[in-house]
This record gives structure tokens, C-alpha cells and sequence, in this order.
């Protein structure tokens, strides 16, 4: 099959839909399928040569952050030419509710569409602002998929419309292959907890973890806290703790899954704003124990506690509870640890890009016959 | 004003009314454009999967009760599905009939593990194009609740933008995909 797929948010920053559409096209053609994705990025970024870049984004504040997106003229110039040179047999739009070219293609393309949405929010007045300029677009969509329930109740509150379910895809082997290192291992007396995600982002909940540290340390006083990711945390944040606390920085893909191939648990303490949890899924293949907040999102992915221990979401008492409660069963986590690794194998990219090559087919199929019997595949407006 | 203003109000009101039936007539064609491929979609993939159980029914990994009850259903689905030689999704509850029995027959899981690797490729060929059938039904209700919505605005009522095209009835089938199946694989 030839495949379009656009991706709204610039490769010259990581993200996670940058990272689901990157591995999702390395999935796909690794099968066979013919694959260009469309993405905004700087022309000295280096991005993997299917990818067609539609030049510089711009920051803008949208739906409470700030994304890099692109638009205008010329990005709705280049995407016309995309879609008319790669004459797709299916053309998969993620994200197409941000003003950037996921929704520029979907103005401009007719046919066989497909599309992705990652977020989930629980409002937003971005979104409400859009909505009647969306609701012709959105019609356009021939196949919804949503990441999450969360995200398809966002789709289902704010533009009507229904989608089915299919997980963000993560390569499970390269997880539960990772190589541990010995300086992050945990041992009986010096257990080992990790921390991942923006440290500067309040949602991510870092601050929760080190409000229950004092409680934590009370009861195992060994702990070590392993904090990876992009940002400052301030001296005064750590306190009294900081012997307690090794901040390591932004890590590679690799580092990261050593890391949690090594530690015992991995926290995700995040208090909100979480679409599915692919971290989650990443730690549970690398056979970490996992204590995560009980958003849904969370809830879902560990099976509503039979994979792992969820605590009041934002509540450092409950956290500490969780984590002194793990450490100190040890057999029991890893019990629960055997039980998770197992279970995130549907999450595993060869069982994502066969539903999602299932949902094409679907798509593509009636296409084929309409073809045939009225008017030419992308007819521009 | 004079008559040239109130000429140049009149074919500015005319120009807006045009363009809005205009845009309104395209928005409409394009979801029934959208049925139609949903739905041609949705009758292949219910084809799909009638003769997947009526392979699954005729290769002898079912027990003979199983085989003729499958067969039976199956046989059933892809006749009521042939209308002038065009399959079409005619009955809901002949699928779903089909849906119980290929359920009932295929037991527990523990069945399937104990299924040579050509009745497990049987199966998982049930299971492939079931799964389909799930989004080609997802797909084509959503495009019939948009179309349904899209028809009762004003423009398309007061104009009769629809014509004859007739109003597009969502499909109702019992398709739970069973727990027994193997997780779809392409």
C-alpha cells in the first residue's frame, strides 16, 4: 500500500506523537508499504529520509502548551503538492485538531483518510473555539482511531463522532532486552526508584514524589531516587534529601530503558493531562514494578491494580504508602512485575501496526469500489 | 440609495445564499459518498468472514456438531448478503447469529491452544476478518450518524439537497469479538 501520513508537531523537538509516528512508518515499512510521512522541521534537523519536511514551525501556545506547529501558505503549498506527488492509497492524519498540517491536509484532501488522536483533554477553550470550523473536516475522516478511551471521550465531547481503540505501540523486545547497569540496580538494603518525564512540568508530578520522600526514607532509609529527564529541579525543591536524590538529566532511548531494566519501581506520579501512559508500558516491559497515580489512563494500562499499584492521584501520603508497600514486598512486586511483562505484549508495535493496517484495509477497500465507479481518487477542492 | 446600490445589496445576498448551498450541497455529497464506501466496506467484510467460517467449518478441526452448525450459519450470512449478484448488509440478525455460533463452536481458550498449526491459521483468519467486520461497522454507523445529523440542517431540508438519495439506517449486529480469539494480527 502507499501510505501518507502527517504528522503536525516539528521533528526538531521530541515528543510522543513524533516518536508514534516514527516508529509507526518504521513498522509499516518494514512490511512492505511504501511510506511518506509529512512533518514540519528545520532543514538542518536530521529526520529519517521518508519523511518530507514542510520547513520552520512556529511556537504557539496551544490547548495549555506550547507545540511547534506550521501553517500558512506556504505549509498548505507544500502539503497540496505532498498529497498530489504521493497519489496515497490511504493518507492517515495524526492529531488533525491543532491548527498545523494535519488539519491543513485534511482541508485539503478527499478519499480514503484516516486519523489518530493522541490527546485527551477535559476542556479547553482552544477547542471549543474550533469546533464549528472543524465540524466539515472532521467529516472527511473515514476511519477514527483513538490511543485511549481518554482520547476518544475527547473526541466524543468535543467534536461528536466515534473512533475505535487502538494503543500506542511500543517495541516491547528492546525493553525487556534492555541491559541493566549495576550503579542503578537495587539491592534489599539500597532500593533503587525511578523518575522519568520534564522535571520543570508541574503535571508530571515530580514534586509530589519528593513531598513523600520524608515519609518514605523514614521507612527505608536505604532509598535511592533516580530522576531522569529535561529540566531543573531546584536545590531548595530537594531540601533535606538531596543525598537521597541522583538526578541524571535527559537520557537516550537506551540509557532509559537500562534504567528501567535496573530500578525496582518506576513512579509515575503525574497529576493529570495523560492521554494512555506509554512510559508505563515501557517500564512494565523492562520488568520494573510500577506505582502510578490512578488516572484512567494509568488505571487501564495496569489493569486496575492486578499489574502494578495505584495511588490517590497528587496525595504524597498515599504515594509513600504505595512505595514502602512494594519495597518491603519484594517477592510480591515481582510477582506483579512477571505478571505486567507478559501483559504488555498487545501493546507490542507487531500487534499495533496490525490493527492499524486493519483499519487501511477497511478504509481503502470501499474507496476502491467507489473509484471505480465514480469520479478520480484525490479530488482537490 | 439608488437603484445601482440596491442592485449590488441584492447580488451580494444572492452571492452568500449561492455559496452556502453550494458548500452545503459538497459537504452532503461527500458523506454520501462516505456511506456508500462504508458500507460496500462493511459488506466485504462481512463476505470476508462468512468464508473464513466456512473454511474454518469445512476443514475438519471442528468437531462434526460444530462443523454443520458453522456451516449452517455461515452459508446463511453469505446468503442473505447477495442481492443481485452485490453483496449488501441486509440482516443484522443473521450475522449475529452467525457471531453466536462461531463463538459457541470455537469453546475456551484452552481449546485453541491444543489446535494444530493449520486449524490455528483457520482460526486466526475468523479472528483477522471479525475484527475488521468490528471497524467496518464502527466506520459505517459513523458516517450514517454524521450523514443523518447533516440532513436535518436547514439548507439541505429546505432545498431538498438529498434528492431521492434515501436516509442511510445505521447497522445493528451483535459482533463482541470473542475472548477466545487470538489478538488480531494482519
Amino acid at each position: 500500500m502507499r501510505i501518507g501520513i502527517v504528522c503536525p508537531y516539528s521533528f526538531d523537538v521530541p515528543g510522543g506523537v513524533q516518536f508514534h509516528v516514527r516508529d509507526l512508518a518504521g513498522a509499516l515499512i518494514s512490511r512492505g508499504h511504501e511510506v511518506s510521512v509529512l512533518a514540519p522541521a528545520d532543514s538542518d534537523t536530521p529526520v529519517p529520509d521518508y519523511v518530507v519536511t514542510t520547513g520552520r514551525s512556529v511556537p504557539v501556545h496551544y490547548n495549555g502548551s506550547v507545540a511547534r506547529l506550521a501553517f500558512g501558505p506556504m505549509a498548505a503549498a507544500r502539503t497540496r503538492r505532498w498529497l498530489a506527488d504521493g497519489e496515497f492509497n490511504v493518507l492517515h492524519i495524526h492529531e488533525p485538531m491543532p491548527p498545523s498540517l494535519g488539519l491543513l491536509a485534511l482541508w485539503i484532501a478527499d478519499g480514503p483518510i484516516v486519523a489518530t488522536f493522541h490527546s485527551a483533554q477535559t476542556h479547553s477553550r482552544a477547542m471549543s473555539v474550533a469546533r464549528p470550523f472543524m465540524r466539515s473536516p472532521l467529516e472527511k475522516i473515514r476511519g477514527a482511531i483513538a490511543v485511549s478511551e481518554d482520547a476518544r471521550r475527547t473526541l466524543v465531547d468535543h467534536a461528536g463522532g466515534d473512533a475505535v481503540i487502538i494503543p500506542n505501540g511500543v517495541h516491547v523486545n528492546a525493553f525487556a532486552q534492555a541491559t541493566p547497569r549495576e550503579e542503578w540496580r537495587g539491592t534489599a538494603e539500597r532500593p533503587t526508584v525511578a523518575f522519568l518525564g520534564r522535571l520543570d512540568e508541574p503535571r508530571k508530578g515530580l514534586d509530589v514524589l519528593l513531598r513523600a520522600l520524608p515519609d518514605i526514607r523514614a521507612a527505608v532509609p536505604g532509598l535511592r531516587v533516580l530522576v531522569a529527564g529535561r529540566g531543573e529541579v531546584g536545590a531548595k525543591a530537594l531540601g533535606a534529601h538531596a543525598d537521597a536524590v541522583e538526578v541524571l538529566g535527559p537520557v537516550t532511548e537506551e540509557a532509559k530503558g537500562s534504567l528501567l531494566a535496573s530500578v525496582d519501581l518506576y513512579v509515575a506520579p503525574h497529576t493529570g493531562g495523560e492521554s494512555f501512559g506509554i512510559v508505563l508500558v515501557e517500564a512494565m516491559s523492562a520488568g520494573a514494578g510500577v506505582v502510578a497515580s490512578d488516572l484512567g489512563a494509568f488505571r487501564r494500562v495496569l489493569d486496575d491494580g492486578a499489574l502494578g499499584t495505584v495511588f490517590a492521584t497528587g496525595d504524597p501520603a498515599a504515594l509513600a504508602r504505595a512505595i514502602i508497600g512494594r519495597l518491603h514486598d519484594r517477592p510480591g512486586t515481582q510477582d506483579l512485575a512477571r505478571a505486567a511483562a507478559e501483559a504488555v505484549w498487545r501493546y507490542d508495535w507487531s500487534s499495533v501496526v496490525s490493527q492499524i493496517l486493519a483499519v487501511y484495509e477497511t478504509v481503502a477497500v470501499g474507496h476502491v469500489e467507489e473509484d471505480r465507479s465514480t469520479r478520480g481518487r484525490w479530488w482537490e477542492r | 440609495m439608488t437603484g445601482a446600490e440596491i442592485g449590488l445589496v441584492i447580488a451580494g445576498i444572492v452571492a452568500v445564499i449561492w455559496w452556502v448551498i453550494w458548500v452545503s450541497a459538497q459537504r452532503l455529497d461527500r458523506l454520501h459518498r462516505r456511506v456508500a464506501s462504508a458500507r460496500t466496506s462493511l459488506a466485504h467484510q462481512l463476505v470476508a468472514r462468512a468464508v473464513a467460517a466456512l473454511d474454518l467449518a469445512h476443514s475438519g478441526v471442528l468437531d462434526p456438531a460444530s462443523s454443520i452448525v458453522v456451516a449452517e450459519a455461515a452459508r446463511a450470512a453469505l446468503a442473505s448478503m447477495m442481492d443481485d449478484g452485490v453483496p449488501l448488509p441486509s440482516s443484522g440478525a443473521i450475522q449475529s447469529e452467525l457471531s453466536g455460533t462461531i463463538r459457541l463452536a470455537l469453546g475456551e481458550p484452552a481449546d485453541i491452544d491444543l489446535l494444530d498449526p493449520v486449524g490455528r491459521e483457520l482460526v486466526g483468519e475468523v479472528a483477522a476478518t471479525w475484527y475488521r467486520v468490528t471497524l467496518a461497522r464502527r466506520f459505517y454507523n459513523e458516517a450514517v450518524g454524521k450523514t443523518r445529523r447533516r440532513r436535518r440542517s436547514w439548507p439541505v431540508r429546505a432545498l431538498r439537497l438529498a434528492g431521492r438519495t434515501p436516509m442511510p439506517l445505521t447497522f445493528e449486529m451483535d459482533d463482541a469479538l470473542p475472548e477466545t480469539l487470538p489478538h488480531p494480527q494482519g
